[in-house]
């Protein structure tokens, strides 16, 4: 396995194991919207290859976090044909894939004349392929499997007199305020504060549920929001001081584009943020925090670890104008030698491939933090919660309301019973229309 | 023949108006357009009940209060001034009126880089005797500060225009016979001056007032709305509603109810300053 | 006028200056950053005094699209000039001609209505009828939005350019033979030509601003400069070198043509409201 796509790697048109031979696609154009991040901005390096090899011709529209939802779902509602493949952010795709958006995939998968074997479907991670079906219908394949690290400066820690990340969120707690008070120049903790599905809502579930927290009284079967539990209320509490009083100025608005800035300029001791980005995090070039970080799982809490989990997929809109030319840019897109391509080449390294991570030279390239990155970042997504965004399609907008409701939280204008109880209003509201429960 | 055009202009305006007004009956969604169903007033129901919709609206008031005072004081201030200061100075007119032509979102976008905590222009020049800026961004009332500020600078010169042009046609023979009479220059603007501009003043007031809504780009670029709902007015959360969360029926109730506002306001402030200005 | 018999004028003098300064310090920051690198942009000892670069100006250039949308906001700019004229002058010129009291009334109340309902209103319409007629991202739709919410407010500025044209002139062209439309073009366009000038440079100015509905109806084909710009504060850790040589390359034409119709300006923003 790993021996193919090193062949394809190096001879220099990578996915060319998959593509149909004799272009038969020339001269088609394709539209693809996306998250402005590392696959997508990688994938965009790599395609003059895919384009001198296909005859196609591939427009890559790239936008931020809100304005490519948006965007992607007032395009997919209205049913148009402006983007013939759509990255699927992964908080969405339960809204995407009910709404009936998307182009169902199976009968390009199966079709042995439009997917060889060398397309190696089974060497996906399965956690990974099953977020992509629905209704016993694939919509999605993946492209990004993310969860979420705890990086922490060992040399800023020492200043402190500490040696080991926390093992608790009261620890954290804890370990922030001794950070603050004997490094003062420099932030306890780094947190995407802003509120946002993308934002705060991808990292607070884990605290979340570890101390016991959740959002429902019992997913999926009793749909109620338990917004206003002690324990709720109590997660929100620690994550609104830990985001108010140790977090690096401007924090309470920041997204990962700020943490990333943060850590790279030594600003904060530790991040508890996206294994994705290490690449960033720990960049040889900019990053200050190079050489002299450590990883640690995320704390857990009386209720045990609940790590992150979240997988990006790559789908076809409905009425994409010429599907079989679409499906042969998704196809090369997630095929083993493109992934493992990008992960060689770029900072992206979230590959949902098998056969990306037993490669070598990944292993070799992506040996971060002395080591200690790549068995960590196995062990959190082997460890993952089981529910860890409830995949609901209201997510985007309950998980607004909870999100903003945590930012006022943060930012002091409510207490955070105040807050959970506004946010419990408008989840109720949301739930009863969607008809949960009257 | 314009006739035909005319009217194929009201019909650009007033249908999608209608538009909002039916679509606030029902419950169409962006996301579900081809399965709506009626529904009375419940999306106007919702409304009174939504507190986020009620700490909009009170941040318009905040918009439309505030930074309208605030311009018109340094508007005036201002006008007095270039009124008064000699012909070689004249040029400096044209840029003084530069902020208000700018486009509203590299307005936003210049006042986000310049209040930016410890890397931004405000900070560094306060740096310079000793100080830091507060940081804005971080608190709802600084952030509300910090649009109010942009908010001066953008539309301040809108006032001065104005009322600079004001001054500027004041009959000259009022001032002279109250230079004869010994008048300080206090005494000038308080019982000459002032008196004489005031029409212009409230026009100017009423179209600051107008216009104190459309304050969408600057919103959207620096503060987006946050930090946690903190600096949204009715336009923007209507915006975000519709656009979003999809939910088209309430976005357009929100909208009727912007506009029976803005009606409210501005009615008996046209009726009894601009129309017996354009009776001539 | 009375100012300045009272006031020392060296102090007026350092006081104009000092608030231009201080009005002026926002875009000043900016130039700055236009031409710092992403480094330098974050480092306190090079804030006035550093090696400039013109390296943002030529990242935006150098990508075709920066300049497909410059174009793109260009023609649209142009395009709604044209066609509010073409239909708010006329307009304009029976409303200001009209003996009727109670038309006068309602065209203006109704421009004024137009300013205060929110743009928001149309968005969603125009959304839906463009994807309809299959016009959606192209000039026309941006050139019809905007057309509509700019008519009232040019038939608003030159309704009083157009008064103060003498209606002799009128009488006079009307002895002569000519028709309403000959009157029209022959004499009060002529006569009035720095006023519509003026107002097609605010409307130039207009177009070319607009952020929310360009927003909304375009996507990658007619996308506008004021689009563009907020896409690069979205990137990885905002570009702050994008970010501001694009705005000042926005900026540009704005401030050139603000500088050429500043004496228009006041009578092309209120109209009749201001009897000045």
């Amino acid at each position: 396995m790993a021996q193919s796509s090193l062949a394809q790697a190096q001879t220099g048109v990578p996915g060319a194991e998959v593509l149909r031979a004799g272009q038969p696609y020339k001269g088609t154009t394709l539209n693809f919207i996306s998250l402005n991040y590392l696959f997508s901005t990688g994938l965009k390096t790599l395609v003059p290859a895919f384009q001198e090899a296909t005859g196609m011709r591939v427009n890559f529209e790239l936008l931020g976090t809100l304005d490519n939802l948006q965007k992607q779902q007032l395009e997919l509602s209205t049913g148009s044909s402006a983007f013939d493949v759509y990255q699927i952010p992964p908080f969405n795709r339960p809204a995407y894939h009910k709404s009936d958006w998307l182009a169902p995939l199976d009968s390009f998968l199966k079709d042995a004349n439009l997917t060889p074997a060398a397309y190696a479907f089974d060497d996906f991670f399965p956690i990974s392929t099953a977020q992509g079906v629905s209704d016993g219908k694939r919509f999605d394949l993946p492209i990004f499997s993310a969860t979420i690290l705890l990086y922490w400066r060992r040399d800023i820690f020492a200043r402190a007199g500490l040696t080991k990340a926390p093992e608790t969120f009261e620890e954290m707690l804890e370990t922030c305020r001794i950070l603050k008070e004997k490094v003062p120049d420099v932030a306890p903790v780094g947190l995407r504060g802003a509120a946002g599905v993308e934002a705060n809502l991808w990292p607070f579930p884990i605290l979340l549920y570890a101390q016991g927290g959740k959002f429902f009284r019992d997913f999926p079967k009793d749909m109620r929001p338990a917004l206003s539990d002690p324990a709720t209320i109590r997660a929100v509490e620690m994550w609104a001081t830990m985001v108010r009083q140790y977090g690096f100025s401007g924090m309470v608005n920041a997204t990962h584009e700020e943490v990333i800035v943060a850590m790279q300029q030594g600003r904060v001791a530790m991040v508890m943020d996206g294994h994705p980005l290490a690449n960033l995090f720990l960049s040889q070039d900019k990053s200050q925090a190079y050489g002299k970080t450590n990883i640690a799982p995320v704390p857990r809490g009386p209720a045990g670890r609940f790590p992150a989990f979240a997988e990006h997929g790559i789908g076809m809109a409905k009425n994409a104008r010429n599907k079989p030319a679409a499906w042969e840019f998704i196809k090369w897109a997630t095929s083993q030698s493109v992934l493992l391509e990008l992960a060689l080449r770029t900072p992206y390294v979230a590959s949902p491939r098998r056969s990306t991570v037993q490669d070598t030279r990944y292993q070799q390239k992506n040996n971060l933090a002395e080591g200690q990155y790549l068995p960590i970042v196995r062990q959190m997504l082997d460890e993952r919660s089981p529910v860890y965004t409830p995949p609901i399609p209201e997510w985007g907008e309950v998980g607004d309301a909870i999100s903003n409701a945590i930012s006022r939280v943060t930012i002091g204008r409510q207490t955070a019973a105040d807050a959970m109880k506004q946010a419990k209003g408008e989840v109720d509201r949301i739930l009863k229309q969607a008809g949960y429960y009257k | 023949m314009v006739a035909p055009l005319v009217a194929a202009l009201l019909l650009l305006t007033m249908v999608p108006l209608a538009f909002a007004i039916g679509v606030s009956f029902t419950d169409l969604k962006l996301n579900r357009l081809t399965r709506w169903n009626w529904a009375g007033i419940d999306q106007y129901l919702r409304l009174v009940d939504d507190a986020r919709w009620w700490a909009a609206v009170g941040h318009s008031l905040v918009y439309i209060v505030v930074p309208t005072l605030l311009q018109m004081l340094f508007g005036l201030a201002l006008a007095l001034l270039l009124h008064a200061a000699i012909d070689r100075l004249r040029w400096t007119r044209s840029l003084f009126i530069l902020p208000m032509v700018l486009p509203p979102v590299v307005v936003g976008v210049l006042w986000k880089a310049f209040l930016l905590p410890d890397f931004g222009g405000l900070d560094y020049f306060m740096s310079l005797v000793g100080l830091k800026a507060p940081a804005f961004l971080e608190t709802a009332e600084g952030a509300m500060g910090a649009l109010i500020l942009t908010l001066t600078w953008e539309w301040t010169p809108f006032v001065v225009l104005l009322l600079l042009a004001g001054l500027e046609s004041l009959p000259q023979d009022v001032f002279d016979a109250a230079h004869v009479d010994g008048a300080s220059a206090t005494q000038n603007l308080r019982y000459v001056t002032l008196p004489m501009l005031m029409p212009t003043i409230l026009v100017v007031l009423l179209f600051r007032i107008i216009e104190s809504t459309k304050v969408f780009p600057v919103i959207f670029t620096i503060t987006g709305g946050g930090p946690g709902n903190a600096t949204e007015n009715m336009d923007f959360y209507a915006y975000l509603v519709g656009f979003r969360y999809f939910d088209l029926a309430y976005s357009a109730a929100l909208l009727v109810a912007i506009l029976l506002v803005m009606a409210v306001i501005c009615a008996p402030l046209y009726r009894s300053l601009v129309r017996p200005q354009t009776a001539g | 006028m009375v100012v300045r018999r009272t006031l020392p004028s060296a102090a007026i003098t350092v006081t104009t200056l000092a608030s231009l300064a201080l009005v002026l310090v926002p875009l000043l920051w900016i130039v700055l950053l236009s031409l710092k690198t992403q480094v330098q942009a974050f480092d306190r000892t090079q804030v006035l005094v550093f090696q400039p670069t013109l390296d943002n100006f030529q990242r935006l250039l150098a990508d075709g699209t920066f300049v497909h949308y410059l174009v793109n906001s260009v023609v649209v700019a142009i395009g709604t000039v044209v066609v509010s004229l073409a239909i708010g002058a006329p307009a304009a010129y029976v409303v200001s001609r009209s003996r009727w009291r109670r038309f006068r009334d309602v065209a203006l109340a109704y421009s004024l209505f137009v300013r205060i309902v929110p743009p928001t209103v149309f968005i969603i319409p125009y959304f839906l009828g463009a994807r309809l007629l299959g016009v959606n991202d192209t000039w026309w739709v941006l050139i019809v939005a905007y057309a509509n919410l700019n008519i009232p407010l040019v038939m608003w500025s030159l309704w009083s350019f157009f008064n103060d044209v003498p209606r002799e002139l009128d009488e006079a062209a009307r002895i002569d033979g000519a028709g309403p439309w000959q009157i029209f073009l022959r004499v009060i366009l002529p006569v009035a030509a720095p006023g519509l000038t003026a107002t097609a440079i605010l409307t130039f100015i207009m177009a070319w601003n607009e952020f929310l509905l360009a927003l909304v109806l375009t996507s990658r084909e007619a996308r506008t400069l004021p689009v563009a710009i907020v896409g690069f504060l979205a990137y990885e850790g905002a570009d702050w070198g994008l970010v501001s040589s694009g705005s000042i390359l926005v900026m540009a034409p704005i401030v050139v043509f603000t500088v050429l119709i500043r004496k228009y300006l006041v009578k092309g923003l209120v109209g009749g409201a201001v009897k000045a």
